[in-house]
C-alpha cells in the first residue's frame, strides 16, 4: 500500500498533515521536567548500588541495564520538556524581563547530556537545582507563587512547586 | 469525489498512522462521519489527522490515537464538520 502510494504521490503529489501536539493548547507545566530531573538522580543512585555491591549475577544486570535506560529516558525528556517550554511559551517580553533564561536552557540542555553520558549523581543534581530555577521564573511569568518543597520519595531532593 | 493523499507529520495517530506515512483522503459530497473514523480538518492553516471518539450535540471529539503523544479535542475542545476535509484511509 505504502509502495503503491509512493508511487502515486510522484504523478499527482501529497499535503503534508500533521499528527503532532503543535496545537496551540496554551497548556505548558515544568512539572513533567521536574519529575524527570528527580527520576535521573534516582536512576544513578540505583545503578551505584549495583556498582557498590558487585551485583552480577542475571537479574541485576538485567535490572541494571533497565535503570541505565531510564535515566538516559528521563534525561532526554528533560531536555524535550524544556525546550518545548522555551521554544512555545516563553515570548520576547519574558526574554527581556529574564535576560538569564536562554543560558539556563542551555546549562540545563547540556546537564541533561552529561547525565546520559555518566552517571554522576552531581550532574543530577545540577540538572535538578537550574529546572527548578526554570520552574520559578515559569510560574513568576503567570504571576503565581512557588514554594521550596523537599519530594517525599526517594531520592528526597528539593522541589519548586507552584502554590495554586 | 475527491482522492487527495497526505505525508504524515507527527507521532500522535501510531500505531495505526506512523510518522512520515502515506495515507488517502477521501471526500464526497454527503460523506459521513462517525465515531472510530480517522479525519483531516483544518486548524489555524494547516491540516491536522485526528480520530473521532465521541460526537456531542453535532460536535467531534477528536483524540490522537497515541495517548502519550497527543493534543486533542481535551484541549482544544470539540471541532464542527465544517473543519473536516474529509476521511483518512490507511
Amino acid at each position: 500500500m505504502q509502495k503503491l502510494l509512493q508511487i502515486l504521490e510522484k504523478t499527482t503529489g501529497s499535503e503534508i498533515a500533521y499528527a503532532h501536539c503543535d496545537l496551540p493548547c496554551g497548556i505548558y507545566d515544568p512539572y513533567s521536567a521536574q519529575l524527570a530531573a528527580l527520576t535521573v538522580i534516582r536512576m544513578m543512585d540505583v545503578i551505584k548500588d549495583f556498582s557498590d555491591h558487585g551485583h552480577v549475577d542475571a537479574e541485576s544486570l538485567q535490572n541494571l541495564a533497565r535503570a541505565v535506560e531510564i535515566k538516559e529516558d528521563h534525561a532526554e525528556k528533560v531536555k524535550h520538556e524544556l525546550r518545548v517550554i522555551w521554544g512555545d511559551y516563553f515570548k520576547s517580553e519574558h526574554f527581556e524581563k529574564y535576560p538569564q533564561l536562554h543560558g539556563l536552557v542551555n546549562e540545563i540542555l547540556k546537564l541533561g547530556s552529561k547525565c546520559k553520558q555518566t552517571t554522576s549523581r552531581e550532574y543530577a543534581l545540577q540538572m535538578l537545582a537550574k529546572v527548578n530555577e526554570f520552574t520559578k521564573i515559569f510560574w513568576e511569568t503567570k504571576g503565581i507563587i512557588v514554594k521550596e518543597v523537599t519530594y517525599p520519595m526517594n531520592p528526597k531532593e528539593k522541589v519548586w512547586l507552584p502554590e495554586f | 469525489m475527491v482522492a487527495r493523499i497526505l505525508t504524515i507529520v507527527g507521532h500522535s495517530m501510531e500505531p495505526t498512522i506512523r510518522n512520515k506515512q502515506r495515507v488517502v483522503l477521501l471526500n464526497y459530497p454527503f460523506l459521513k462521519y462517525k465515531v472510530g473514523h480517522i479525519v483531516a480538518f483544518r486548524y489555524k492553516g494547516k491540516i491536522f489527522v485526528k480520530r473521532i471518539v465521541n460526537i456531542e450535540n453535532g460536535l467531534f471529539v477528536l483524540a490522537g490515537d497515541n495517548v502519550s503523544s497527543t493534543y486533542d479535542s481535551q484541549h482544544f475542545g470539540p471541532l464542527s464538520k465544517n473543519t473536516f476535509i474529509g476521511r483518512v484511509f490507511v
